[in-house]
């Protein structure tokens, strides 16, 4: 899955990311916690206890005053990659990629960029909860460890369940972060909870909706039993044409509450299918960055 | 009232169902696969979803009911299980039965008459056009309709009788043959409305060229008859009429009657061949104008009889009635001897006879054998010799002859008659044809008195008194003619007769006749004279090219069936050969028999009409209707029709809805 004409493409995506948003987009945050940092930001007050090797003895010799120097301080940045593996991600139309194929890739491919910017990265499969965890990791040297562990992914457990992951993710996660959540948001309860707990939890949250065409715009009619491939649940109806429209009208309504959410609190979103590549979905990302 | 209900009551108990053709209810098969498939339908296809969230939605916005849920499928299944059913019923063509109502009986009248034997440019005949159109009406018909076969050519016959078989029909129709005779589709109608009655509806359906009289046409606009026309309009020239008869002047002598017509809107020319014997007796060319009629009386010769055939070399549709038939008799010379002992009349009777012609006189001392006339003249012989015997002017009894009470004369004479005159004659003999003597004095006329031992008396002439003047006697060993009166001495009148007398008698002795052998026409019954031996049991063999058959004989009198083809017919006496024999064998034998064992007979078809081959352009016959009802079959169809959409509406509530 992961082969050298991946890798280039990779290559090419993280090039290409920095000349678009030079650093604006994951990586190179800085922090205005004073620090190690050799830039200087401003002054402030001397308070006792203060270090004085901020000292700035020089406005101190000039007008008496005691001002403490403050520095910028590069900080790196989190990047979580919270990737669903609920057996609803198995899904596919034919001739396609699974919806985890895709995500997979898209994953692998922000986490290159991320670590080719020196971020940190972690990746986190979920379902009703978390599954696997790649700790955190820097430098480029890790790409390969985190490709085989992403490789090794299989679609399996229960019903999505993005609040009680987000809620375990943001108790074990002290480090706030970005967190790009690549999901099909199939949760019965609702993809809003678990958003909102991460928002609460100051991480920045990134959305990357997945799913198939057929999924969207589902073409069988007839008597025809119908299996939720997560609950396992049967449901044995009669599909017609009025049922078809209904349930397009009903998928448009979800997506389109997905992109008001998203657009609401500031998330950035991006929706795709199995159909296009991920490269094609990155760089609507990236384009949709720099527009924004 | 009471009737009425009764019949309706009848009616419902009549009324059921039955199936035309069982046999394709195989067809219900169908159904079994048609099961096979909704019960493997019936297990629901597995499909997995990502998520049940939208259509949990979905039909919670729009609850199905339980129990329509679960019937859906089997009422589906009993749905098309019933379109199948209907038309499967649709398929084997129920009828119903209604003995009340519904019995229905076709006639087929297909007429073969000659003119049904025209052909078209193809070289299909009339008759089989017609027999090709009765089969595929046959064919569509519902097979417990009674059906009957008849023909119309000659005469009307039944060839099938009532019945519900229709390969039965399709037999009868296979071996109808043609017929050289006329239409007689009139009489057929009423064959058939007989044959059915009048308790049934009836069609009667008659396949013909409708070559039949203007005044005859009206039958055929019967509400129960259903005319199918065949055949297109064809030129033809016909032989209409032709009779051959000797002629009275000369015994050597015969006239020929022929008629000719052009039914055609061209005029026509052509020649007329007459042969005799096969020996070429005249060609006479003839033109005949667009309708119009040629006719000819032929005169010709000949001692020798036999058949006369006339034929016209003119091409045409019709060959039947491009030549006619006709029997010309035979004259044979007969032999007389004349014993005389009185010289003038004795030469009045000699010249008399001389001018007679086919007559030898034989010298009165010749008795050479053979002769086949003794005339006395004024002499009795002491025996009466034995063939034919005249005597004229007896002058006393006759010879005796044995009887019960001993030996009596043969004749008694009465005195000679003051005034012999002639005050009644035998008119309806054939002695006294185109003679006529009444009132004419008899010179020494006397009565004969013939005993009756001699045999079969006949006054010819009888006097006021009642007295035989002239006498025929049919006595077993041959004819016998006594005329008591002495010609020289007789009247002016009788004089000038007595060749006429001579010549009658002649005849009469060598069983000639003149009169007429008319050539018989088809399909028309006719008498045929007969003057030959006694036939056994009053019945003579009539032989045809059809075959042999026996005919009563009444007085003299044969009354054969019409005839239903032309050519030469041949009355017998003995019993004819085996009807096995074919016809050119019977013919040699008829060279073994005696003449007056068999007299041959022509058969024309001489009809104006059935030589017509113009077909009238007739309005399309409007086809009887075939049943008071429409056909279950086709409420079956439209039953399964409306089933159809029944689950077409199904469908779509289940998947368009």
């Amino acid at each position: 899955m992961f082969d050298s004409n991946f890798i280039q493409r990779l290559e090419y995506l993280s090039l290409l990311s920095r000349r678009m948003f030079r650093g604006q987009l994951l990586a190179q945050k800085r922090t205005m916690q004073s620090g190690s940092g050799i830039e200087f930001a401003d002054h402030r007050e001397y308070h006792q206890g203060d270090d004085l090797r901020y000292l700035d003895w020089n406005v101190y010799a000039r007008h008496g005053d005691l001002l403490l120097k403050r520095f910028q301080e590069e900080e790196d940045l989190h990047v979580y990659l919270l990737l669903d593996t609920s057996p609803s991600m198995d899904r596919s139309d034919a001739d396609e990629c699974r919806k985890l194929d895709l995500a997979r890739q898209i994953a692998a491919a922000l986490a290159y960029i991320a670590l080719s910017d020196l971020d940190r990265v972690s990746v986190l499969t979920f379902d009703g909860q978390i599954r696997h965890v790649h700790p955190l990791t820097r430098g480029k040297d890790h790409i390969v460890t985190l490709l085989r562990f992403l490789g090794s992914l299989q679609c399996q457990g229960d019903q999505t369940d993005l609040k009680a992951v987000a809620s375990d993710f943001v108790r074990r996660t002290p480090q706030t972060g970005l967190a790009i959540v690549i999901s099909d948001l199939f949760d019965p309860a609702g993809f809003e909870h678990g958003l909102d707990q991460l928002r609460h939890a100051r991480f920045e949250p990134h959305l990357i909706q997945v799913h198939t065409q057929q999924e969207a715009n589902p073409d069988f009619l007839g008597d025809t039993a119908l299996v939720d491939c997560e609950s396992r649940l049967e449901r044995q109806v009669t599909v017609t044409e009025q049922s078809l429209t209904d349930y397009k009208r009903l998928f448009d309504n979800f997506v389109g509450a997905v992109e008001d959410y998203c657009r609401t609190y500031g998330i950035s979103h991006t929706r795709t299918t199995t159909e296009v590549p991920f490269d094609v979905v990155l760089l609507k990302m990236m384009r949709a960055a720099a527009v924004g | 009232m009471a009737t009425n209900r009764l019949r309706r009551k009848e009616k419902a108990n009549d009324s059921n169902m039955n199936l035309t053709s069982p046999d394709r209810l195989i067809w219900l098969w169908v159904v079994v696969p048609i099961v096979a498939c909704y019960l493997l339908k019936t297990r629901l296809r597995r499909r997995p979803v990502a998520t049940l969230l939208f259509w949990d939605q979905i039909f919670e916005e729009t609850p199905q009911r339980a129990w329509w849920r679960r019937l859906r499928h089997w009422v589906s299944l009993l749905v098309q299980c019933s379109i199948v059913c209907l038309l499967v019923a649709a398929l084997s063509d129920p009828i119903r039965i209604n003995a009340a109502n519904d019995r229905r009986a076709t006639v087929f009248i297909v007429d073969n008459s000659a003119s049904m034997q025209a052909k078209d440019d193809l070289g299909i005949s009339r008759l089989q056009k017609a027999v090709e159109l009765a089969r595929e009406e046959i064919s569509a018909g519902r097979p417990r309709d009674r059906m009957a076969l008849l023909t119309a050519g000659s005469t009307a016959e039944v060839v099938v009788g009532v019945t519900d078989f229709a390969p039965e029909i399709n037999r009868g129709l296979d071996a109808i043959e043609a017929t050289d005779g006329p239409t007689r589709l009139p009489e057929a109608i009423q064959v058939a409305r007989r044959l059915i009655g009048y308790e049934e509806a009836l069609t009667i359906r008659v396949f013909s060229d409708g070559q039949i009289a203007d005044d005859e046409k009206e039958i055929l606009d019967a509400d129960d008859v259903v005319l199918t026309t065949v055949g297109t309009s064809r030129d033809n020239v016909a032989i209409t009429g032709f009779q051959t008869r000797r002629t009275l002047s000369d015994p050597l002598g015969y006239s020929i009657l022929v008629e000719l017509q052009n039914f055609s809107s061209e005029p026509a020319a052509g020649r007329l061949r007459l042969t005799l014997q096969g020996e070429l007796v005249d060609v006479i060319p003839w033109s005949i104008s667009a309708d119009g009629v040629w006719e000819r009386t032929i005169s010709a010769t000949s001692q020798q009889g036999g058949v006369l055939q006339a034929s016209i070399d003119y091409v045409d549709h019709l060959d039947v009635d491009n030549r006619a038939t006709s029997i010309l008799s035979a004259r044979s010379p007969v032999s007389v001897r004349v014993i005389s002992n009185r010289g003038e009349a004795d030469w009045y009777l000699r010249s008399v006879l001389q001018s007679i012609p086919l007559l030898n006189t034989v010298d009165d001392r010749d008795d050479a054998v053979g002769h086949g006339l003794t005339v006395f003249c004024g002499v009795v012989p002491d025996k009466l010799p034995d063939g034919p015997v005249m005597l004229v002017g007896p002058p006393k009894n006759g010879p005796p002859i044995d009887s019960d009470n001993g030996s009596v004369p043969a004749w008694k004479l009465g005195p000679p008659l003051e005034q012999a005159f002639v005050a009644q004659q035998h008119d309806a003999s054939p002695l006294l044809q185109h003679v006529t003597l009444q009132n004419t004095l008899m010179g020494s006329g006397r009565d004969v008195q013939v005993a009756q031992q001699l045999g079969t008396v006949t006054t010819l002439l009888e006097a006021a008194d009642g007295s035989s003047l002239f006498v025929a006697v049919d006595r077993p060993k041959g004819r016998l003619l006594i005329l008591s009166t002495d010609i020289v001495a007789g009247d002016l009148p009788l004089r000038i007769a007595f060749p006429v007398l001579m010549t009658n008698a002649v005849n009469w002795f060598a069983h000639r006749t003149a009169d007429l052998i008319p050539a018989m026409q088809t399909g028309k019954t006719a008498t045929i004279f007969w003057e030959g031996s006694s036939p056994k049991d009053n019945q003579l063999a009539l032989l045809t090219n059809s075959g042999r058959s026996l005919i009563p004989v009444s007085q003299n009198h044969a009354f054969p069936r019409p005839f239903r083809h032309t050519g030469i017919a041949a009355l017998l006496v003995e019993p004819g050969p085996p009807s096995d024999i074919p016809t050119d064998r019977y013919r040699r034998l008829l060279g073994d028999l005696d003449d007056d064992q068999y007299k041959l007979v022509a058969v024309n078809l001489c009809d104006a009409e059935e030589s017509n081959l113009r077909v009238a352009e007739a309005e399309p016959s409007s086809t009887a209707p075939t049943s008071s009802h429409q056909p279950l079959w086709l409420m079956l169809v439209a039953g399964g029709f409306i089933v159809v959409l029944i689950e077409w509406g199904l469908f779509n509530r289940r998947i368009v809805a």
